[in-house]
């Protein structure tokens, strides 16, 4: 059984704990029954940050999707202000809120006050990578098929994660997880009437 | 063939040391992608020369300073030939003049050709060759980085820049089986150092042991070593192609 209960309706919720799984056995050269959902990437399977990116390359070439390559609390810092996120390295109570809900991947009990935004990284799971790649393939879902230029029905690129238009070769990218991320942490702080 | 197989990207790929290495990595059996930025015609001829003896090849104009350029030079590399092994940062331009008439444009276009554009290009086929578990990297930098010399602060700033990014990036992507190398070539025949040939031909000759200039296909040798498993324990380093000058 899957612990996950995927938002996307592609890719079951077993078949995509499995995929996460393996990229992450092979980002550590370890068996992929050493890799448990809950198992902590840092402290329990001694990841890096450049094994953060191999786990996140390995996902995007296997289901095609574009995981964040920004740190959110610095592109949010960018729109919300500096200070209203982060003071002097540590995550402000607004920034808590932002990220609780902006990450519904990372452990709610984990996001306390006097977390440094250094730490943040330290809090992923296999899990949280898992209901990441969720959301990534739940947002190409919900994107338009239709040709902006022709209104062609597209097709998935064999190579690039990207739609194709047969008719005029026309590509449209798939959703960036940097802007996923951020815009969910956008309407959220528009329902909590942040600054 | 040490290559075959192999897709490799040669940025400034049409003309001077990018075209023999672009001719030496298709002999050793690489499909390569020949970047241009505006030589249409000398990267034409540079696919002709290669799918004339039967190896792939293809022009892909792209302006390596641009990020949206060099992100469609590695994807159209991956839609065409469906992978990616090697990667040539060859690019470069020279805007020399002594520091006091040297312009903030003359500094900064030199620097976002010979360093930005290296980082661009690295930072688009990392994935593709983390993925792959191997990769062989090879940044351009010059006899430049270590000699001092009149009239080029910016671009021995710029290849020194790149002697430092090699060794820095060496170590970062080592454990995903990337390697990454520099050549510096010293004074060799090409367009791009015919003025200084011309200007200081007694000077630099008397300073290289050789005895002569080096040719562009002498670097593009140096270069497929590199790129090829017979350096597969080579990372790191900058190789000299130089004839001696600056040992």
């Amino acid at each position: 059984m899957s612990e996950l209960k995927p938002l996307n309706t592609v890719v079951p919720g077993e078949k995509l704990e499995m995929s996460v799984r393996q990229a992450v056995a092979r980002a550590m050269g370890i068996d992929v029954n050493e890799v448990k959902m809950s198992s902590s990437l840092q402290a329990d399977l001694g990841a890096e940050s450049l094994d953060y990116l191999d786990i996140a390359f390995t996902l995007e070439r296997e289901h095609k999707v574009h995981f964040p390559r920004e740190d959110l609390l610095q592109r949010a810092a960018a729109h919300f202000g500096e200070e209203n996120l982060v003071k002097e390295g540590v995550v402000t109570d607004l920034g808590l809120k932002m990220l609780k809900q902006a990450m519904p991947e990372l452990d709610p009990a984990q996001l306390k006050s006097g977390l440094r935004a250094s730490q943040v990284p330290a809090m992923f799971t296999v899990h949280t990578f898992a209901r990441v790649l969720d959301r990534l393939l739940f947002a190409k879902e919900r994107m338009s098929r239709a040709c902006p230029k022709c209104g062609t029905a597209m097709q998935d690129s064999p190579n690039l994660p990207e739609l194709v238009c047969p008719a005029d070769q026309t590509s449209v990218p798939f959703p960036s997880g940097d802007d996923v991320m951020f815009e969910e942490m956008i309407r959220m702080s528009k329902e909590e009437k942040a600054p | 063939m040490v290559l075959d197989g192999q897709v490799a990207i040669v940025t400034g790929g049409s003309r001077g040391i990018g075209r023999a290495i672009s001719l030496e990595l298709a002999a050793a059996g690489a499909a390569v992608v020949v970047n241009y930025r505006a030589a249409e015609d000398a990267a034409a001829a540079a696919v002709a020369a290669i799918t004339g003896t039967q190896r792939r090849a293809v022009a892909v104009q792209a302006d390596v300073t641009k990020e949206a350029d060099v992100k469609r030079l590695v994807s159209s590399t991956l839609s065409t030939f469906g992978r990616l092994d090697i990667l040539v940062c060859n690019a470069g331009i020279t805007k020399d003049k002594l520091v006091a008439a040297m312009s903030l444009q003359d500094w900064e276009s030199v620097i976002e050709t010979n360093l930005r554009g290296p980082f661009l290009c690295v930072r688009e086929v990392v994935p593709t060759m983390m993925s792959a578990r191997s990769g062989s990297i090879i940044l351009m930098s010059s006899i430049a980085a270590d000699r001092g010399g009149r009239g080029h602060a910016n671009y021995s700033a710029a290849k020194g820049g790149i002697n430092a990014m090699v060794r820095a990036l060496a170590v970062e992507l080592a454990p995903k089986k990337i390697r990454v190398n520099g050549v510096a070539p010293g004074v060799i025949v090409t367009d791009m150092t015919e003025r200084i040939r011309e200007f200081a031909e007694e000077e630099i000759l008397r300073q290289v042991p050789l005895k002569r200039y080096g040719r562009a296909e002498e670097v593009a040798r140096a270069v497929r070593f590199l790129a090829s498993d017979d350096a597969s324990y080579v990372t790191g380093e900058v190789l000299h192609v130089t004839g001696g000058l600056g040992v």
